[in-house]
């Protein structure tokens, strides 16, 4: 059983019946979702939603992650999950991408997904998924990481390698607030940067 | 939400509480919600080493892509095939009748191929492909059914609608999931929730193969087994035989020998059996399959 106790198992929340019922809880998420199934491509952008959000709740930790930080009810006392939200929606990210190429390249008989038009098959694991979801973000990442502030950039670059905020400070000869504020505004403008190579921006 | 909450969330120091009140106010912000999902994916991209994969390690994609090319070979020869110390000494060939290990038939996965096509979560229980299904719901001029990619169906496939046996007439489908699928709902087409659908035979049948062959590759020989039990009750080599679904791989041939063989017609299963090794497999793979031909030929 998942950290909410008395809520329900991952079996029974993807057995719910019918989709009224597995996805009463959870209308906003696939609006949102919708949304970002839209501007990825879909052709039918809420079935997208729905689907991403079917298999988010087939998996244990995705689906107590999903229940806690994007349910409608959530009980007073509900732990946390063991996904942090950023890995959780890095992860929803990652299926609902799956979802809507699977759907955009299901145009001939058979149906695996075309070759070459997902980098890499899908599978039953998430660790597949999560590899998946890490090689193109990678390749996003490494690009728009080249073109950030050079402070930035020394500083995650040193995270990346573990140290902490005090090895960082006295390295760069800055104080550990300077450090933690260049690693926040480093991961928000890398995400300005991405979302603009992803075609989400207003801009 | 404040510019404090959002660079703790970034650096991934936002308490879970706070990160939840965070996550429910995307929800009613699409552009907060696209905010948090990129900045997600540079941590994740950035992730310390032990939390999660390190995805910026140059070579980690190299490693999996490199782990999942030795699994891969592993599963579609040592692990699919394991012949025993005995049957592996001996030299299997289409004229020997002396090598005829008892048991079910051997399914082959696909050379090169971990395919297991559709992503699922870790407590999925995976379904098997299903020839027939049902509407599962008619709601604004759309029919959406419990069938999907699964089952064979692709997009702008026709399915048949029947109702006590009684074809109703056919449903063309405009988006297909994996375990489900949509569609306009035809005009003049009288439909009502739970009234069954049914794939085509081709269709299902490169499905059935093509789930046999990925279970296969899973290492999950008794799934495939069943599923081959379960085709086998169809007219799945008839089907093939017509020639509407290319099944001229070994691979193919192999597991259509075994479907035969579970239906019970060994000389199908035979013809099928010389049909895969006259296709050309690899050492590994004609072994399986020799061994297949022995024990038909025996008759065990």
């Amino acid at each position: 059983m998942g950290p909410l106790g008395s809520h329900r198992t991952a079996g029974e929340r993807a057995s719910l019946p019918g989709e009224r019922g597995a996805f009463a809880d959870y209308r906003r998420l696939v609006a949102v979702l919708a949304s970002r199934a839209a501007r990825l491509g879909s052709r039918d952008p809420e079935a997208a939603a729905q689907e991403t959000l079917s298999r988010a709740l087939e998996n244990s930790k995705s689906a107590d992650a999903v229940e806690y930080y994007l349910g409608g009810n959530l009980p007073a006392d509900a732990a946390a999950p063991e996904w942090p939200l950023d890995q959780l929606l890095a992860w929803l990210h990652g299926v609902l991408q799956y979802v809507v190429r699977e759907e955009l390249c299901r145009s001939s008989f058979r149906r695996e997904v075309a070759a070459g038009s997902v980098s890499d098959p899908a599978d039953a694991s998430p660790g597949v998924l999560d590899a998946m979801v890490e090689r193109e973000t990678r390749a996003v990442v490494s690009d728009c990481l080249a073109d950030l502030d050079q402070n930035y950039r020394k500083v995650l670059a040193m995270r990346m390698e573990g140290l902490k905020y005090g090895q960082i400070a006295s390295r760069m000869g800055v104080s550990e607030n300077t450090v933690a504020t260049w690693v926040s505004r480093g991961i928000r403008e890398l995400g300005r940067r991405i979302r603009k190579r992803m075609g989400g921006s207003h801009e | 939400m404040s510019e404090e909450q959002l660079d703790l969330f970034a650096r991934g120091e936002l308490p879970a509480t706070e990160s939840r009140e965070l996550a429910q106010k995307s929800l009613d912000d699409p552009d907060l919600f696209e905010d948090l999902t990129c900045a997600s994916l540079a941590r994740t991209a950035l992730a310390k080493p032990g939390r999660r994969r390190p995805a910026w390690a140059p070579f980690a994609g190299v490693a999996v892509a490199a782990a999942a090319a030795v699994v891969i070979v592993l599963l579609s020869t040592n692990v699919l095939y394991r012949p025993s110390p005995e049957a592996g000494a001996r030299a299997f060939s289409t004229g020997t009748t002396a090598a005829a290990p008892p048991g079910p038939p051997v399914f082959l996965a696909r050379a090169g191929d971990a395919n297991p096509t559709v992503f699922r979560g870790e407590d999925a229980q995976g379904r098997m492909p299903r020839q027939k299904g049902a509407v599962t719901s008619i709601a604004d001029g759309m029919v959406t059914i419990d069938l999907g990619a699964l089952d064979g169906l692709a997009k702008d496939a026709e399915v048949e609608a029947l109702r006590d046996g009684k074809v109703l007439g056919r449903i063309r489908l405009a988006t297909v999931f994996r375990e489900r699928a949509r569609a306009d709902l035809p005009s003049g087409l009288a439909l009502r929730v739970n009234d069954e659908v049914r794939v085509p035979a081709p269709m299902y049948a490169r499905a059935a193969l093509d789930e046999i062959a990925a279970l296969s590759a899973r290492g999950d020989s008794g799934g495939a087994r069943r599923l081959a039990g379960q085709a086998a009750a169809s007219d799945i080599i008839g089907i093939a035989a017509t020639g509407d679904i290319a099944a001229t791989s070994y691979e193919d041939l192999n597991n259509l020998g075994g479907i035969a063989e579970l239906r019970g017609d060994r000389v199908k299963a035979q013809s099928l059996y010389e049909q895969a090794l006259r296709a050309g497999p690899p050492s590994d793979a004609r072994k399986a399959v020799e061994a297949n031909l022995a024990r038909v030929r025996a008759g065990k």
